[in-house]
C-alpha cells in the first residue's frame, strides 16, 4: 500500500466570491501520475492554483507529505516540494532561456556547481533548449515556452510536479514529445499530477484519473478501468473535441 | 565657447539629479505598477540625513554619503511596509496606493520640518574649492562629484540587475509576479528592495545636488516633478532611458534659463515634455514597459 503524498479533503475554493470547486477530495500517491480530466470550466487548475497556494481554500485542508499546506504562500509551498507549471507556461518573457531556469530553483539555496548540474539535467531532458539558451522568452515558440515552463519546473528539484495542460496550442509531434518527457520524469521518481483536456493523452500517461464536473468530481478510477468504459470514452471524447489521436 | 561648455556641464549635472530619482520612478512603476509620488521626499531625506551624519555627527564625507544613501533606502523600505503594503491588497489598488504616496509624501515632508525646523541648512561641497580649471573652462566641482556619482551608482545598479541571481528574480517579479512566487520567489521581499533601491537613488541625489541649493523640506518637491518629466521622455523602467531623459531634461532647463529667460528656468523643461509627448507618447525607451504581461 502506497502512502498519500497529497490529501485534499472536502475543499471549497474559488475566485471571490465565485465558488470554483465544491468539497473537492482527491489523494495522490507517491510515485504516481495522476490526471485530472474534465471539461473547460470543471475546476481542474483551480484545483492546481489551491493545492499551490495561489488560491486559497474557503473550506477543507489539504495535506502534503502529513503537513497541513492549505494556509501557506505559493513561496513556501514549493520550498516543500511542490512545483506548479501554470497554465499558459508563464514563461517570463524579458529573462533569458538560461535565466528562467535559474528562477526555477529560487526555492532554495543552491551552489554555483549543483545549479550547473540542474541546468545540465533539464538540458538532457529537454535538448532543443539549449541552441536557445540566450533567446528571450517572449521569443519562444509555444512548444519551446512549454519545455522551458517544464524544465523550470524540474529545477526548483520537486517531488510533486503539477501541470496544467502542456499540450495545450502544441502541435501533435510536440505533444507525444511532452508527454514522453512526462512518462520519463516520473519513472525518475517525481510524483505527476497532471491536468489535461486530451483524454487519450491523459489516460495513456496516467495511473489513475478524476473525472470533474462543475467543480465536483464526479468519478475516480484507474485509467486502465476508464480507458476501457467505452461508454466514458465516447461521452467525454465527443465533450472535449479530441477525437483523433 | 568656454560658456556653452561651463552650461552642458552644469546641465548635464542637474540631468544626472533627475536621472537618478527618475530610475527610481521607473524601478517602482515597472515592479509594482505604482508611481510614488513621494520619490522626491526621499531627495529631501538623504540632504538631512547627510546634514546629521556631516555637519552633525562629524563623519568624514564619503562614509557620511554611505550612511544617508543606506538610511534613504531603510527609509523607503519601511515607507513601502506601511503605505504600499496595506493599501495594495485594495480592489483597484492603482489609484488608492498612488493618493496614498501623496497623503505620506505631505507627512514627511511636515515630520521634517518639524525636526528639523524652518530654517534652511547649507551641506558644504565636498571639494573646498570655488571653482577647478579643466583646460579654458572654470567648472564648479560639485558638478563634477554629481556626474561621477551618478555615473558609478548607475554602473553598480547595472551589475547588480544584469548581472546578480537577485537581480534577475527583482526582473522576474516586475514581469509576472505569480509565476515568480511559483518560483519560490519572495515578492514581498521583492517589493521592499525595489522600494529601498529606489528611495536610495533619490536620497543620493538629495545630498549631491544640496551644496548647489540649501536643505529645506520642500527640496524635493520641483527636483522630483522634472524628474518624472525625464522618466515620461525616457520611458519608465528603462535606465538608458531614464539617463537620456534627466540629461536633456537638465540641458533645457540650464540653457533655458541662460539664453531665454532665468524666470521661466522651471517651465522649459515641461515645455519640451508636452512637445515631446505630442511627437513620441511612449517615451524613447518605452518597450521595456510594454514587455510587462
Amino acid at each position: 500500500m502506497m502512502s498519500n503524498m497529497l490529501e485534499l479533503a472536502a475543499i471549497r475554493s474559488g475566485y471571490g466570491a465565485v465558488v470554483a470547486l465544491h468539497e473537492i477530495s482527491l489523494e495522490v500517491r507517491q510515485g504516481e501520475t495522476v490526471v485530472l480530466l474534465g471539461v473547460n470550466g470543471a475546476g481542474k487548475s483551480t484545483t492546481l492554483k489551491t493545492i499551490s497556494g495561489l488560491l486559497h481554500p474557503t473550506r477543507g485542508t489539504i495535506t502534503f507529505q502529513g503537513e497541513r499546506i492549505d494556509r501557506l504562500a505559493p513561496e513556501t509551498i514549493v520550498r516543500r516540494g511542490i512545483a506548479h507549471v501554470p497554465e499558459g507556461r508563464r514563461v517570463f518573457p524579458g529573462l533569458t532561456v538560461r535565466e528562467n531556469l535559474l528562477m526555477g530553483t529560487s526555492n532554495r539555496r543552491v551552489t554555483r556547481a549543483e545549479t550547473e548540474r540542474d541546468i545540465a539535467r533539464v538540458l538532457e531532458i529537454f535538448p532543443d533548449l539549449e541552441r536557445l539558451y540566450g533567446q528571450m522568452g517572449w521569443s519562444l515558440s509555444g512548444g519551446q515556452q512549454q519545455m522551458l515552463a517544464i524544465g523550470r519546473g524540474l529545477m526548483a528539484r520537486p517531488v510533486l510536479l503539477m501541470l496544467d495542460e502542456p499540450s495545450l496550442g502544441l502541435a501533435p509531434v510536440i505533444v507525444k514529445q511532452v508527454f514522453r518527457t512526462i512518462e520519463m520524469i516520473n519513472r525518475q521518481g517525481v510524483t505527476v499530477l497532471l491536468v489535461e483536456q486530451n483524454v487519450n493523452l491523459g489516460l495513456k500517461v496516467a495511473h489513475r484519473a478524476y473525472l470533474l464536473e462543475n467543480g465536483r468530481i464526479i468519478r475516480a478510477a484507474t485509467t486502465d478501468a476508464l480507458a476501457a468504459d467505452q461508454e466514458f470514452r465516447r461521452s467525454l471524447l465527443g465533450a472535449s473535441g479530441h477525437g483523433a489521436d | 565657447m568656454a560658456e556653452i561648455i561651463q552650461l552642458a556641464i552644469t546641465g548635464v549635472a542637474l540631468g544626472s539629479i533627475y536621472a537618478l530619482i527618475a530610475f527610481g520612478f521607473g524601478l517602482i512603476y515597472t515592479s509594482v505598477n505604482v508611481v510614488n509620488f513621494a520619490q522626491g521626499d526621499f531627495a529631501m531625506i538623504g540632504a538631512y540625513f547627510m546634514v546629521s551624519l556631516e555637519l552633525g555627527a562629524r563623519l568624514p564625507w564619503w562614509l557620511a554619503l554611505i550612511l544617508a544613501v543606506l538610511l534613504a533606502g531603510a527609509c523607503g523600505a519601511l515607507f513601502q511596509l506601511l503605505i504600499y503594503q496595506p493599501m495594495r491588497r485594495r480592489p483597484r489598488n492603482f489609484l488608492p496606493v498612488m493618493i496614498a504616496t501623496v497623503g505620506a509624501s505631505v507627512f514627511i515632508e511636515q515630520i521634517f520640518l518639524v525636526i528639523y525646523g524652518p530654517v534652511p541648512f547649507q551641506l558644504p561641497s565636498i571639494f573646498k574649492a570655488q571653482t577647478i580649471r579643466l583646460g579654458g573652462v572654470s567648472v564648479y566641482p560639485q558638478y563634477l562629484v554629481i556626474i561621477g556619482a551618478t555615473a558609478a551608482m548607475m554602473a553598480l545598479l547595472r551589475w547588480f540587475i544584469e548581472g546578480t541571481k537577485l537581480g534577475k528574480q527583482l526582473q522576474a517579479t516586475a514581469q509576472d509576479a505569480d509565476a515568480a512566487r511559483l518560483m519560490g520567489i519572495r515578492v514581498a521581499r521583492m517589493a521592499a528592495l525595489t522600494f529601498a533601491i529606489s528611495t536610495a537613488l533619490a536620497g543620493l541625489a538629495g545630498l549631491l545636488i544640496a551644496p548647489l541649493y540649501t536643505v529645506t523640506s520642500t527640496m524635493g518637491t520641483s527636483i522630483a516633478l522634472k524628474a518624472f518629466a525625464a522618466a515620461i521622455i525616457g520611458g519608465f523602467g528603462s535606465m538608458t532611458g531614464a539617463i537620456l531623459g534627466g540629461i536633456s531634461i537638465g540641458l533645457i532647463e540650464t540653457f533655458g534659463a541662460t539664453y531665454i529667460s532665468g524666470t521661466y528656468r522651471d517651465a522649459f523643461p515641461f515645455l519640451f515634455l508636452i512637445i515631446f509627448l505630442i511627437i513620441k507618447p511612449v517615451g524613447l525607451f518605452g518597450e521595456k514597459v510594454s514587455q510587462k504581461v
